[in-house]
């Protein structure tokens, strides 16, 4: 099976105006298939938002290649992308929709600003196209006169991802698409997101916090801690038996699992991100093993597509 | 001091907030009680008024807000009627809160120890070295590593989850009956979010004191409230001990709540939204019962009069004429 998307060894470290420099995304490899969905989730700071950003090639990356249907998209400056025709093949659907759309533009505006840009579409033909992606959101068509404040919280949602799948993209890039919604309306949005994906035959990249969302909407799942990936694998699998103590500690911490009991809980803080010891696994502080090996050799991932773990002591599979 | 009746009592609060856009109607006959040593949790999405209430028995509301009738109980006490310095003399020490966002809560120029120790020498007789060692123990207490070390930390200086830690050490200084945790973990991760929780419910039983724990995470205050009463729309529609509310939900926009939360496991196909939108609360013509326009069930006795929140089994009431 060929991939859509493949990721090697990309890394991304961000110079400090004090000097040192910020590990946000260290070494990560990974593979998406055609129609896949691969959920990327961490707790704030693990880097999943600098990698989709990566992905998106909103900014560029220190080292490391990002192959797209087989062509190398890193070394190609940010600032240039914009011009390259893979730009409209991989779109992105942010947070926020209060945020990522201009007040000043309608609904119609939002939708057809990428189909102009991108695809040079105007008139006729531009009306049609921004018609039909409203239609594929449920958007009624009344609608895309209207500003964003004269917009509820879903429909806002509804236009920022029409306007990501107008231009026909193979790979979305979701950052936390419903984490500003409302539960009731988060459904709503979310069995959207899934039937898109298979009526368009869409490649999604979902990065979330949410670990109930990312089960329910991805077939794959990959777990990052300070840069690093710490396990990766079929959903099911990584949240029925996970292998890396931080992805059960995860895990673990979701809530209505109707755990009322004292489980232990991770201890202490995470480590600085900044210039952290090469050697010494990130999770080592945090973790319940940690021992002496843990702080001297970096574990690799190490394993194939049915699952890979990054520990020298992993858990046992049940 | 014994026990006898309710810690705090909402009843019938109603409350509007007078605005240039027209009179919102915040809150609409809002009533429950928690107990000594309790934890319920007030369950609610945006704009459902779970907020307002409790800024309403902090005394934190905005000068916009008249409140149109009901009581506010606390220890036997008319929160509403009584006289100014003996609330403020309740408020922060017997009843206290902390926020979603501790960092912007906490005074930013100030170190979290001295902080503490200004909070502790308001309201109690201590000197400044009692109320250092105070201080210290009190960080220890809420589980920060290295105290002492941490008395001297600026909030910025500390991580988002450390901050609420502190926040709560702040809330519970002066030894509170009870605790209003608004969010107290929107924002934080998962771990952390895990972690904090179990030091609320910890503290609590450890105290015997009560905490109304705000939230919009259904699942989460399922896994820690003893009872929960779910809002919507300014209204209390439904209230009962915690697993009760979960298997047996009676009210129609619970089990919609129920159903659009996304618990581990559960497939994109089980999950369902619930339908319609919260209506305008500066309409005329609000329905009385205000989830009459989204649910399924609404029948004409629906828009005759407001649904009363009744106690349909032991502990479990539901404010729908519909309801069995």
């Amino acid at each position: 099976m060929s991939a859509l998307l493949r990721i090697e060894s990309l890394s991304k470290h961000f110079g400090l105006r004090g000097g040192g420099r910020l590990h946000a995304v260290d070494g990560v490899n990974f593979e998406l298939a055609h129609g896949e969905a691969l959920g990327l989730v961490g707790e704030s700071g693990c880097g999943k938002s600098t990698l989709a950003q990566l992905i998106a090639r909103l900014i560029d990356p220190g080292a490391g290649r990002i192959l797209f249907e087989g062509r190398d998209l890193a070394a190609i400056p940010a600032e240039r992308f914009a011009q390259v025709p893979d730009r409209a093949r991989i779109q992105m659907v942010f947070q926020d929709a209060d945020e990522s759309l201009n007040p000043r533009h309608t609904a119609f505006d939002a939708i057809a600003d990428p189909l102009e840009r991108l695809k040079g579409l105007a008139g006729t033909e531009l009306r049609l196209r921004v018609a039909h992606a409203a239609e594929l959101v449920n958007l009624p068509g009344e609608l895309l006169g209207r500003f964003p404040h004269q917009l509820s919280g879903g429909q806002k949602a509804r236009v920022g991802i029409a306007r990501a799948i107008a231009v026909e993209p193979a790979l979305v890039i979701l950052d936390e698409p419903t984490s500003a919604l409302d539960v009731s309306i988060q459904a709503m949005i979310l069995k959207l997101l899934d039937r898109l994906r298979r009526e368009l035959g869409l490649s999604y990249l979902f990065v979330s916090h949410d670990l109930a969302v990312v089960r329910m909407l991805c077939e794959r799942v990959m777990v990052m801690y300070l840069g690093r990936c710490m396990e990766a694998g079929p959903t099911a699998a990584v949240f029925d038996r996970p292998r890396h103590p931080y992805t059960a500690a995860l895990i673990d911490a979701i809530p209505g699992t109707g755990r009322r009991g004292a489980r232990p809980r991770l201890e202490g803080e995470p480590v600085s991100p900044v210039d952290p010891d090469p050697r010494r696994c990130r999770f080592h502080g945090r973790c319940p093993r940690g021992e002496q090996r843990c702080r001297e050799i970096m574990p690799e991932l190490d394993g194939g597509r049915s699952g890979a773990v990054a520990c020298h002591f992993p858990l046992a599979p049940a | 001091m014994s026990a006898a009746g309710p810690l705090l009592a909402l009843s019938g609060l109603s409350l509007d907030f007078v605005t240039r856009g027209g009179r919102v109607r915040a809150l609409d006959r809002v009533g429950f009680e928690i107990a000594q040593g309790e934890m319920l949790g007030v369950v609610g999405e945006s704009g459902s008024g779970k907020s307002v209430t409790a800024y309403a028995v902090m005394d934190l509301l905005e000068p916009a807000a008249r409140i149109g009738g009901g009581r506010l109980d606390f220890r036997g006490l008319d929160l509403l009627g009584a006289d100014r310095a003996r609330l403020a003399a309740l408020r922060g020490q017997a009843i206290s809160m902390i926020f979603q966002n501790p960092r912007a809560a906490l005074n930013p120029i100030r170190p979290v120890g001295r902080q503490l120790v200004d909070v502790l020498r308001a309201h109690r007789p201590m000197n400044r070295a009692a109320a250092e060692s105070e201080a210290e123990r009190l960080l220890a207490m809420v589980r920060i590593p290295d105290p002492a070390r941490r008395m001297m930390a600026y909030p910025f200086e500390l991580s988002g989850g450390l901050c609420q830690r502190a926040m709560i050490a702040l809330a519970l200084a002066c030894q509170p009956a009870l605790l209003i945790a608004d969010e107290p973990t929107t924002g934080l991760d998962v771990t952390t979010q895990a972690a904090i929780m179990d030091l609320l419910r910890d503290l609590a039983r450890a105290r015997g004191m009560a905490t109304l724990f705000i939230t919009h995470d259904l699942a989460l205050a399922g896994d820690y409230c003893d009872r929960i009463a779910v809002m919507h729309a300014g209204q209390v529609v439904e209230c009962a001990p915690t697993a009760r509310l979960l298997a047996e939900p009676r009210h129609p926009y619970t089990r919609g709540l129920l159903a659009a939360t996304p618990r581990s496991g559960s497939r994109i196909g089980e999950i369902a939204a619930v339908g319609g939108a919260l209506p305008d609360l500066t309409r005329e013509d609000l329905p009385p019962c205000r989830y009459a326009e989204r649910c399924e069930r609404r029948r004409p006795e629906c828009d005759a009069a407001p649904p009363p929140l009744a106690e349909r089994a032991p502990g479990h009431a539901v404010a729908c004429w519909r309801a069995a």
